[in-house]
């Protein structure tokens, strides 16, 4: 297997270049370069073409929700992954919603890191359990409408709704092909297709939009 | 040859974690602990007395100087390095200022 290739985004040089350490002990990832802000960020994203990047929120010149943005636009099939000590609210919304993979505090062991950047190969969603919590606190708050509920189910299949169902729970797609007694490379297909029909970009984005919509009931909330 | 015995005080885990694998890679520097709070930090460096004790002040409330002075009067040959996350510049306590562009710029305040 390829190592994964990574871009690290950080405008702290001495935090940088000791995630680079940290990653480079490992023989199934690779730094293949370095940004200290934003705007270089998207320059050498599209120089190294990295599979994902590890983006801080709070950088000079361009910050890392912005940036985002911009980078999943320009590349949409790079992964980023927010790497901060931002543990706010409104910082974890928006880079979900800008299309950030998952999001983790800079308060990881190493070791963690390593298994969520391992997920990401998986097609899992990093986040902080922290960060997974708030995520949930904010489902439970809304209330959808049940004529939003009938449309959105209308447009997925019962199948679809489970796997919907299992990712809301935190579920790795190794659990939902268990669960359902389905391959894990089917499950790819029906998360493909159920982002596609919901307009969103990940799991994390599928999960809010599900219990939001009313697809899916969030009272059960799995090990977030 | 001896070796410098390093205490890092930093609220941020992956920073601390990473120091230490930049810091490997030179054998006469060596990081003996870790702590987030400065005053559990006080107790471990008395026992472990380390040379150099490196501080993240940048997420912390602290009064940094009231901090600071303690930890020097405690030890008068302690050298202290600020290397404040909030910005790229590294502060040798009451010593000098310098802008941090590689990790050469570290080992040499260290050494």
């Amino acid at each position: 297997m390829e190592p994964l290739r990574i871009l690290l985004v950080d405008d702290h040089v001495l935090f940088r270049k000791g995630i680079a350490s940290l990653i480079s002990s490992r023989q199934d990832m690779t730094v293949v370069g370095e940004a200290g802000d934003g705007v270089e960020a998207v320059r050498v994203a599209k120089e190294t073409v990295p599979d994902l990047i590890l983006m801080d929120v709070n950088m000079p010149n361009r910050g890392g929700l912005e940036t985002v943005k911009i980078l999943k636009q320009e590349m949409p099939d790079v992964e980023i992954v927010m790497l901060t000590v931002s543990d706010d609210d409104g910082d974890l919304f928006e880079a979900v919603k800008n299309g950030a993979k998952g999001y983790l505090l800079k308060n990881l062991e190493p070791q963690e890191l390593y298994k969520m950047l391992d997920g990401i190969r998986q097609g899992e969603s990093p986040i902080s359990g922290v960060m997974a919590t708030k995520i949930l606190q904010e489902l439970r708050q809304s209330e959808p409408s049940k004529s939003q509920k009938q449309q959105s189910v209308d447009e997925l299949t019962p199948r679809e709704v489970e796997v919907l169902e299992q990712i809301v729970t935190g579920a790795t797609n190794k659990e939902i092909a268990e669960t359902l007694h389905i391959t894990e490379n089917t499950v790819k297909i029906h998360l493909r297709n159920i982002l596609d029909k919901l307009h969103v970009q990940n799991r994390i984005q599928a999960a809010v939009h599900a219990v939001r919509e009313g697809l899916v009931d969030a009272s059960a909330d799995g090990d977030a | 040859m001896t070796t410098t015995r390093i205490f890092v005080i930093s609220e941020q885990l992956m920073f601390a974690r990473g120091l230490e694998s930049l810091l490997k890679q030179n054998t006469q520097l060596r990081l003996i602990g870790h702590e987030t709070d400065v005053g559990v930090a006080g107790k471990r460096m008395k026992e472990l007395q380390p040379d150099v004790v490196i501080v993240d002040s940048s997420r912390s409330s602290w009064d940094e100087d009231l901090e600071l002075v303690q930890l020097l009067r405690a030890r008068p040959n302690l050298k202290v390095i600020d290397v404040s996350l909030q910005n790229n510049n590294l502060y040798i306590y009451r010593a000098t200022q310098k802008v941090v562009e590689s990790v050469d710029d570290l080992i040499q305040a260290i050494g």
